[in-house]
């Protein structure tokens, strides 16, 4: 059973969240675009989201920011609060996204009979993004302790950056790569699943209150209310 | 008994060039025949590089499958041909650990990536859930834990309940005991051996902790240089392990520091806490090192050993407390030397000697080094062309180049045959005797062989006592 007490079902977190940044691109010259924001944020604090939300606003911010600030170079200010709104569109979509616990995913899918190969190939491109991450901050740090300064030897700084980097992502994807085939990892098995990701009533409620909010500001947009 | 493995003139060549003869060809191994018994556990064993992974790797099928060789001859597992078939295929028959297991890590939590094979094969969720209980006793791993904040030791221990996991009768470890502590090490031999006596597992691993292996083995393989010129190892096998007599240290003892109590205090930690998430790894803990005194950290794997080796350096900060050293931080940076457990990290020149005279002190010292760590050869090679045993060595010996006052090792011995770890041990002794005898060394080590060596002092996380 799939027991997150405070998550969406991710198929659905996925799908609502896909909607949520299309339609807010859409609407984001509407003159209730600000309401239509505070609805969703309000569902999203409602479905205890807070948390997702607190890690989110760091980019929000920097985002916010520079975003507007570019494109006040060449545009109007309405431009630039157009490009701020655009901006917080995708921040709300990636509350949803970002909340998706990864395996929860695989194993939704799978359950939908989404083949394997899609499943974990998503699983594995979010996971290397984290492990890019981590290894940046070892090579850092190692270049650190080989005394060179970026201020100093710039080039060598750059050698001793990329030239571990490129061969530590080499060896990690061939790493990978063994290792899903040798735990038995086939594209053409359909394999079994330790947890089945249910759709619970909390799920239900969510739908049908993103559903009737979504509804009501289409039909306000479709009438150019 | 019937046979589990056989090998029937196996050939490993890297030499992927087209028309040449067998003579002209240079051979990893050549024409190896061996059969391994159901129920028999072998330590397969030699030095650094000399294609023991690369053999367990045509075993396993991954040589054959996944990279670009020269092979030839046949493997049958359980009486099954396996020429032609895939990786996949194989795992049906034969389970494999490998090194560097964080490589291999997919998932964020402990109990995902050891259900994960078994999701694989379609297990049902009961026989996963009985399998994963088992496993996480075995371990002692917790099934929510991080895998990202597990240490290295916990990182090898999640990887072989995966292999594990599946079941398979043939299982082939590679350095499953490389970043273990020693009570782990003895539960996983012991289980591995429980495996092989009551329920016919054939165990094959490949490991330089020969000591701790050789009480559960009942065979030894071991390769050994070959005597044709265009090959590199060939296999000894000893029927009676007894007969087997594996590498003893010469005795290169450091002179003790008699009058360290006398010198200066170079770090001084002051009644630190330092936590991960809600975990405690030190609390209220103190600690005194002073100049020329050769300290070893000890203690069981995810205990904070590599942690403390970075809060000294100022990689990590502690939660509280404070840790005070006689350097400013360009001073410390200036000052001490750190041997990382990988070497990729800090390798980056074009050739081996590049990277030997970086900001070396003196071209006289690294000959030296050179000499002592058999650089001679491939001082015009890619450093990143060697193998991981020479990589080690070449870290060390990059880092000891630069003649630092303060030396940190980070399990220096890890994935090094005898023969290499005394190399170490020499070169240490040699820059100890440029700095006039203030070297000063914190290591991080598991290898009970290896302590001894390292350090005169020890500091046991475990018990957080000096």
């Amino acid at each position: 059973m799939y027991k997150e007490s405070y998550s969406i079902h991710p198929v659905l977190s996925l799908i609502c969240s896909l909607l949520l940044f299309i339609t807010g691109l859409l609407f984001v010259k509407e003159i209730w675009f600000c309401n239509y924001l505070i609805t969703f944020l309000i569902l999203l604090l409602i479905f205890r989201f807070e948390k997702t939300i607190l890690k989110i606003i760091p980019f929000a911010i920097v985002f916010g920011a520079v975003m507007p600030a570019l494109t006040l170079i060449n545009g109007s200010l309405s431009e630039a609060l157009y490009s701020f709104y655009r901006v917080l569109v995708l921040v709300m979509a990636g509350i949803l996204s970002i909340s998706i616990k990864p395996i929860h995913l695989v194993r939704a899918l799978n359950q939908l009979h989404i083949p394997r190969w899609i499943n974990l190939g998503l699983l594995i491109v979010i996971r290397f993004m984290q492990i890019f991450r981590e290894e940046m901050k070892q090579i850092r740090q190692a270049i650190i302790l080989r005394g060179i300064h970026f201020f100093q030897t710039p080039f060598l700084w750059g050698r001793a950056f990329l030239i571990p980097l490129t061969i530590r992502m080499l060896s990690i994807s061939e790493g990978l790569a063994i290792s899903l085939e040798t735990r038995g990892f086939s594209t053409d098995s359909t394999g079994s699943s330790y947890e089945t990701v249910c759709f619970q009533k909390r799920d239900s409620v969510f739908l049908c209150l993103f559903l009737t909010f979504l509804s009501l500001y289409t039909f306000m947009f479709i009438r150019g209310l | 008994m019937s046979i589990a493995i056989e090998a029937k003139n196996i050939s490993l060549s890297y030499d992927m060039a087209e028309g040449k003869s067998d003579l002209e060809r240079h051979w990893i191994f050549k024409d190896l025949n061996f059969q391994i018994k159901a129920g028999e556990f072998i330590l397969l064993t030699g030095p650094s590089g000399c294609g023991k992974s690369s053999l367990m790797n045509i075993i396993n099928g991954v040589i054959a499958n996944l990279k670009d060789v020269y092979i030839r001859g046949d493997v049958y597992i359980q009486g099954q041909q396996m020429t032609g078939c895939s990786v996949q295929e194989r795992t049906a028959f034969v389970g494999s650990v490998f090194q560097n297991a964080r490589e291999q890590i997919i998932f964020d939590k402990v109990r995902d990536e050891i259900v994960f094979p078994m999701e694989n094969i379609g297990e049902t969720p009961q026989k996963m859930r009985d399998n994963l209980n088992t496993l996480l006793d075995m371990t002692g791993l917790l099934p929510d834990a991080q895998t990202a904040s597990l240490s290295g030791g916990e990182k090898q221990k999640l990887m072989t309940a995966c292999t594990l996991a599946m079941g398979q009768k043939v299982l082939l470890l590679d350095e499953p005991l490389a970043n273990m502590d020693r009570r782990s090490a003895k539960q996983l031999l012991t289980l591995l051996k429980q495996l092989s006596e009551n329920e016919n597992y054939t165990i094959v691993v490949i490991e330089h902790r020969q000591e701790l292996v050789l009480p559960h083995a009942d065979k030894v393989f071991s390769c050994i240089q070959s005597p044709l010129p265009n090959v590199n190892m060939e296999l000894k096998i000893y029927e009676n392990k007894r007969d087997y007599q594996p590498y003893v240290y010469s005795h290169i003892k450091q002179k003790e520091n008699e009058i360290a109590d006398l010198k200066e205090t170079i770090f001084f930690v002051k009644d630190i806490d330092y936590c991960i998430g809600e975990r405690f790894l030190f609390k209220h803990f103190s600690w005194e090192i002073k100049k020329g005194e050769r300290w070893v950290i000890v203690g069981d794997n995810g205990c904070g050993k590599t942690t403390m080796l970075r809060l000294l350096y100022g990689f990590e900060k502690p939660t509280s407390g404070h840790i005070v050293s006689q350097y400013t931080k360009i001073e410390k940076r200036k000052s001490i030397g750190y041997i990382l457990q990988n070497p990729d990290y800090q390798l980056f020149m074009p050739r081996v000697k590049d990277e030997l005279y970086l900001h070396s002190t003196s071209p006289e010292f690294v000959e030296e080094l050179i000499r002592l760590f058999e650089f001679e050869d491939m001082l015009d090679r890619h450093p990143l062309s060697l193998s991981e045993g020479q990589k080690r060595k070449l870290g060390v010996a990059c880092v000891i180049a630069n003649e630092p006052s303060i030396l940190f090792l980070d399990e220096p011995t890890v994935g090094l045959d005898s023969e290499s770890i005394e190399q170490v041990f020499y070169s240490l002794t040699l820059l100890k005797k440029r700095t006039r005898e203030d070297l000063t060394t914190i290591s991080v080590s598991h290898d009970k062989r290896a302590i001894p060596y390292l350090g005169n002092k020890i500091l046991n996380l475990n018990k957080i006592e000096v």
